[in-house]
């Protein structure tokens, strides 16, 4: 199910939405008009080191109701409504946005863990304690803008024109398993991770069982949401390396491995394959994620999802479909197919000013 | 008398009306359409049984270019997506740029050349029947299950570039499994004992089939301007089905028996 | 393969039984017999035919064709101590199994034993408050259009009527390919559906020119291994089905061998003589529900925009599917559940895959509803259909047309002997052998479809009027006609069906 497209500039020159833009509406058919999503990072310059975290509720009094809890938990240094064009969707849920600092000593609230694992752990207790209101985007200095509707209706509904950053990511949905509705909309985030996804997660069921034993609650009825947090799982709290996340995620078949000559390698394979069976994806997909250091494609061993992608003049492009990296950019010299369960990443040239250092 | 071309202008006209403004130039007797601008429109010559017709696509076609496409030559100039000649009967699709993934899914007739390099499971199910032979001419590589199911006509791997690694996929055994007619050939490859699936049976090709992909590689050739000569002279493998029956063990009656100690 | 029948032990659990007072030895049974379960010894000038007891598999072909009725057809269950696991079906798969080292294959639809909703669910009737309305003497109407519909009068323009499909009675007959039935039996199928102004859906073995003037009561497939599709194939029908799976075998693909694809077979489907036919488990171009809205669009452009259905297996999360499928531009689904037949399937998944078609029917029904999609695209529901208060539980389900395949191969003599896949039906069904096929005469065949299509019609009117309705646009989706017997509350509440006295 779905369209993606993404941009990445790796010099982190901002820019508005437009290409992308494009790059996605190309791929209407992709998508039935019953989502469409933007991630985007580097648009809150002034709140670099602060957690921005994206709100929307069924009702005025669930807006109050995260705020109350968000008052609680965080210190807030501002508050304010996400700015809507109503005419491109009249029909639509609240929308507020939070820059916060976690408080002083976060271990002393629960869990010990570090700021990012506090941050998460609230917003997964808020989507669970606060009725209507889900918190969707929670990284720094990066927002996910989702929705039901078509990928312009999207972005004219978030005037994505005003917002400038380093790199984009979009998606046009076409639901299979679950109903469209706004939470249900690509991308999906945790923290600085935010993914789309075209495919469907055939391994859904083990994998939510495997996060939700690690304290990671899955509310957003869709597959794709267990992406992001195994990345968050693997990457932030397992430390593994974005390769590594990846072999772990679409691990080469045995036989493949079998046949390694690097046998450290080998054994690498195994032992990742072994340890997070029940991370393994299986079913066909194509991931793009985008994350504080760069962003990277993923798709299954058997390529039964589209991804193509182009590198040029310190940008990387991806899109579902090739006619799409076109949009972005008209005189591209060389197109690539990345082959099955190949991740291909591009990372910033230089880490952002309060960016932590991830290891490809 | 010199037939003139009709150009038609695709930037940014939705797929079906620019398909019902090929059908008409074709109810009016143009013989020779030109689109240019095309990005990512999809079913170009999709069910067109003009076999006169010349199609030439400026751009980028979407997906199931010369879906069941019966007679009509389709010269791509640009890049080709998923699912070309998907279903194809008849008639010619030159792509000059790569191919995706999927292509020539039961593609029963015709001729499909990729300049370069395509995707994964390409000529899966191909078929032929009596004059109806598909032949497939990929200029680089291909990915995993090429030619899987394959059921009849022509697939060749020309690997222009002489690569020595994943010219005909990488993962075990999916080349050609189940495979029970048709024929493939790969060039300049030493294909590894692990790639070809169930069914799948390499021999070293004779003389009638290196006429066969003379004749086709030519062809293509003649598309892209390239001179087969050098080409041709380069060693290749032919991949055929061992038996007619890939899958015959795999079964057995559930009549309602005791099969005592059979 | 290695099976060896004429090793020791080796025994089928059926035989004929002949009673020697009547037999006069005239031989019809071992003609008839495809199996080679009866031979005849001659004795003292006198011919006495013999059960072999390898080979019977319950078809009573002999015993319907014996001119004295001198044979009955008899069980010889394998004897074995009571066990809840370890029964005779248990025991005797196990012992194929080891002697073969193979996938046991079987026809007909799956009969383990899953609850039948159909027999817990049960009509009203009207008494005083409401009339009944007797069909023989008052007007009783059940014209049905299948298609996607405006959801209101103002989206109605452009459309025509003629787009839709038109049908006398909510029935369709079930996709059954030339290759797995033959064509005497396809020509009367599609003889009837003409003459009854219903569809006929071919299946995937293309369509063969002798069928060509029934092409407009006829919805032609479009499946994995698309056999006879060319341009032509694509603008003849009346409608297009794209088959992604199949109640009796979901997720698994179909192989009809070499040896059947004879002379007509081949031209049909467009493969050489004797060549397999396989066709993959996915279409290979269909990974994902926007590569189906693909293929819906590009069978749409190629037939000049006639209607496409399209076919899924009743599984767990049916109702999301068909949601996707409605999106994706479908004028039909087509539902074909947990009990629907197939000309040859793995025993293993015929048998425990898929849901019933009840609960998938009612639970997508509902879902489209909730949508407010459900105008968008005509539900034709099937699998395992075996009577007429069946289609008319289904309709008032939700179902705009009901399907039935089984149910037509018994109307021309099948006994469920369930060998359809040895190519041997002694029927003359779901067999292409030269010989055994004649034993269909087509003119014989159409009688009896048409009988049942009448019988099922008389009842299915009887069943709208004793509700009071005369419409069976007023039937469909009415689940107040419909009450549970001892169903659970789950159970209830997906057939959205209140259980009986309440």
């Amino acid at each position: 199910m779905c369209g993606i497209a993404g941009l990445i500039s790796l010099n982190r020159i901002r820019e508005n939405g437009s290409r992308i833009k494009k790059a996605i509406v190309l791929q209407n058919e992709r998508g039935n008009g019953l989502g469409a999503g933007y991630g985007v990072y580097g648009i809150y310059p002034g709140y670099e080191n602060l957690y921005a975290i994206h709100i929307m509720a069924s009702s005025e009094e669930a807006i109050n109701q995260a705020a109350v809890f968000i008052r609680r938990w965080f210190k807030v240094q501002k508050q304010e409504p996400i700015p809507v064009w109503e005419k491109a969707i009249r029909d639509h849920p609240y929308f507020q946005r939070f820059f916060v600092e976690t408080p002083e000593s976060p271990a002393l609230c629960s869990g010990g863990q570090n700021e990012d694992g506090y941050v998460l752990e609230k917003m997964m207790l808020m989507n669970k304690e606060v009725s209507g209101a889900n918190a969707f985007s929670s990284g720094k200095d990066m927002g996910v803008f989702k929705g039901v509707g078509t990928p312009r209706d999207i972005y004219d509904f978030f005037m994505l024109d005003h917002y400038e950053g380093y790199s984009w990511l979009a998606h046009n949905r076409f639901p299979t398993n679950t109903p469209g509705w706004w939470g249900g909309a690509h991308p999906f985030n945790a923290l600085d991770w935010s993914i789309v996804h075209n495919g469907e997660i055939s391994s859904y069921g083990i994998n939510r069982r495997y996060l939700e034993a690690q304290g990671y609650f899955c509310h957003l009825q869709t597959d794709s949401e267990v992406i992001a947090y195994l990345f968050d799982l693997l990457v932030r709290r397992h430390g593994l390396g974005i390769l590594e996340a990846a072999a772990a995620l679409a691990p080469p078949y045995w036989a493949t491995v079998e046949r390694l000559e690097d046998s450290e390698r080998q054994e690498q394979l195994r032992l990742l394959r072994i340890i997070y069976e029940p991370a393994m994806l299986n079913g066909p997909f194509a991931v793009l994620a985008a994350f504080s250091g760069g962003m990277f494609s993923l798709t299954d061993n058997t390529k039964l999802r589209p991804m193509t992608m182009a590198s040029q003049d310190d940008y990387t492009y991806f899109a579902s479909e090739l006619s799409a990296l076109y949009e972005m950019r008209e005189d591209l010299q060389q197109i690539v197919t990345p082959r099955a369960g190949e991740p291909v990443v591009a990372l910033y040239h230089e880490p952002a000013a309060s960016g932590e250092g991830v290891t490809a | 008398m010199e037939r003139l071309s009709t150009v038609l202008d695709a930037k940014g006209v939705d797929y079906r009306q620019l398909n019902d403004m090929v059908r008409a130039c074709l109810a009016q007797g143009e013989r020779h359409i030109v689109l240019r601008h095309v990005r990512g429109q999809r079913y170009l010559g999709a069910g067109l049984t003009a076999g006169d017709l010349l199609l030439e696509v400026e751009g980028v076609p979407g997906e199931d270019l010369a879906f069941c496409m019966g007679g009509p030559t389709i010269i791509v100039h640009g890049h080709g997506q998923n699912a070309i000649a998907n279903t194809m009967d008849s008639g010619t699709v030159a792509v000059h740029g790569m191919g995706g993934d999927a292509l020539a899914y039961g593609m029963r007739g015709g001729r499909l050349f990729i300049r370069d390099s395509v995707g994964y499971r390409v000529g899966i199910h191909m078929k032929e029947y009596r004059e109806l032979k598909p032949g497939v001419v990929v200029g680089g590589t291909a990915g995993d299950f090429l030619g899987e199911y394959m059921a009849g006509g022509t697939m060749v791997i020309l690997n222009r570039y002489n690569e020595q690694e994943s010219v005909c996929g990488q993962a075990d055994k999916t080349l050609a499994t189940g495979i029970h007619a048709g024929e493939i050939y790969i060039f300049n490859y030493d294909v590894p004992g692990f790639l070809p699936g169930i069914g799948a049976r390499l021999l070293p090709p004779d003389k009638a089939d290196t006429e066969r992909v003379r004749s086709l590689v030519e062809e293509y050739c003649h598309y892209f301007g390239f001179d087969p000569t050098p080409l041709l002279t380069r060693e290749m493998v032919k991949i055929i089905p061992a038996g007619s029956r890939p899958f015959h063990k795999f079964y057995c009656s559930a009549y309602p028996v005791h099969a005592g100690l059979s | 393969m290695n099976l060896r029948p004429e090793q020791p032990g080796w025994r089928s659990l059926y035989r004929p039984a002949f009673d020697r007072s009547l037999c006069t030895g005239c031989g019809a049974c071992a003609r008839q017999c495809t199996f080679n379960e009866i031979r005849l010894e001659s004795r003292q000038e006198k011919k006495i035919p013999h059960a072999s007891g390898k080979a019977c598999g319950a078809c009573h072909r002999c015993e319907v064709l014996c001119p004295r009725g001198a044979i009955c057809i008899e069980e010889r269950p394998l004897v074995l101590r009571p066990h809840a696991v370890w029964n005779q079906a248990a025991v005797t798969r196990v012992h194929l199994q080891a002697a073969t080292g193979a996938v046991p294959l079987t026809g007909f639809g799956a009969g383990a034993n899953i609850p039948t909703y159909w027999d817990r669910l049960l009509f009203n009737a009207c008494q005083v408050t409401n009339p009944a309305i007797d069909p023989q003497r008052e007007p009783m109407e059940t014209t049905t259009y299948l298609g996607r519909k405006p959801e209101s009068l103002k989206e109605a323009k452009g459309l025509k009527i003629s787009q839709l499909l038109k049908l006398n009675l909510p029935l369709v007959f079930a996709p059954m390919s030339y290759g797995s039935i033959n064509l005497r039996l396809q020509k009367a199928l599609a003889i009837t559906a003409r003459e009854k102004g219903i569809l006929w859906y071919s299946g995937e073995g293309g369509f063969h020119e002798e069928l060509s003037e029934y092409s407009d009561w006829a919805v032609l497939q479009v499946a994995s291994g698309r056999f006879g599709i060319n341009p032509a194939y694509l603008t003849k029908a009346r409608a297009y089905q794209i088959k992604i799976g199949q109640g009796a075998k979901p997720g698994i693909g179909g192989h009809l061998p070499g040896e059947k694809v004879l002379e007509g077979i081949s031209r049909t489907r467009m493969i050489p003589l004797g060549s397999d036919a396989i066709s993959p488990a996915p279409q290979h171009d269909i990974y994902s529900i926007e590569d189906l809205r693909l293929l819906i669009y590009a069978v749409k452009e190629a037939s000049g925009y006639k209607p496409v259905c399209v076919k899924i297996a009743a599984v767990h999360n049916v109702a999301a599917i068909a949601t996707g499928i409605v999106h994706a531009g479908a004028d039909m689904v087509y539902l074909d559940g947990y009990r629907a037949g197939t000309g040859a399937a793995p025993a293993i998944v015929r048998d425990n895959v898929g849901i019933p078609l009840e609960l998938a029917l009612a639970a997508v029904d509902q879902r489209l509803r909730e949508e407010g999609i459900r105008h968008k695209a005509s539900l034709v529901a099937g699998g395992g259909i075996s009577n007429s208060a069946d289609v008319m539980k289904a309709v008032a389900l939700g179902a705009d047309a009901v399907a039935v395949g089984t149910a037509l191969l018994v109307s021309c003599g099948c006994h469920g002997c369930q060998r359809c896949q040895t190519g041997k039906c002694p029927w003359g069904l779901t067999t292409n052998d030269p010989v055994i096929s004649k034993r269909l005469e087509v003119d014989w065949a159409v009688e009896r479809l048409s009988n049942l299509v009448e019988g099922w019609r008389h009842e299915m009117k009887e069943i709208m009027g004793l509700n009071g309705i005369y419409d069976i646009g007023a039937f469909r989706g009415n689940r107040l006609l419909l009450r549970g017997v001892g169903l659970s509350s789950k159970e209830l509440e997906i057939l959205g069906v209140r259980h009986a006295g309440e």
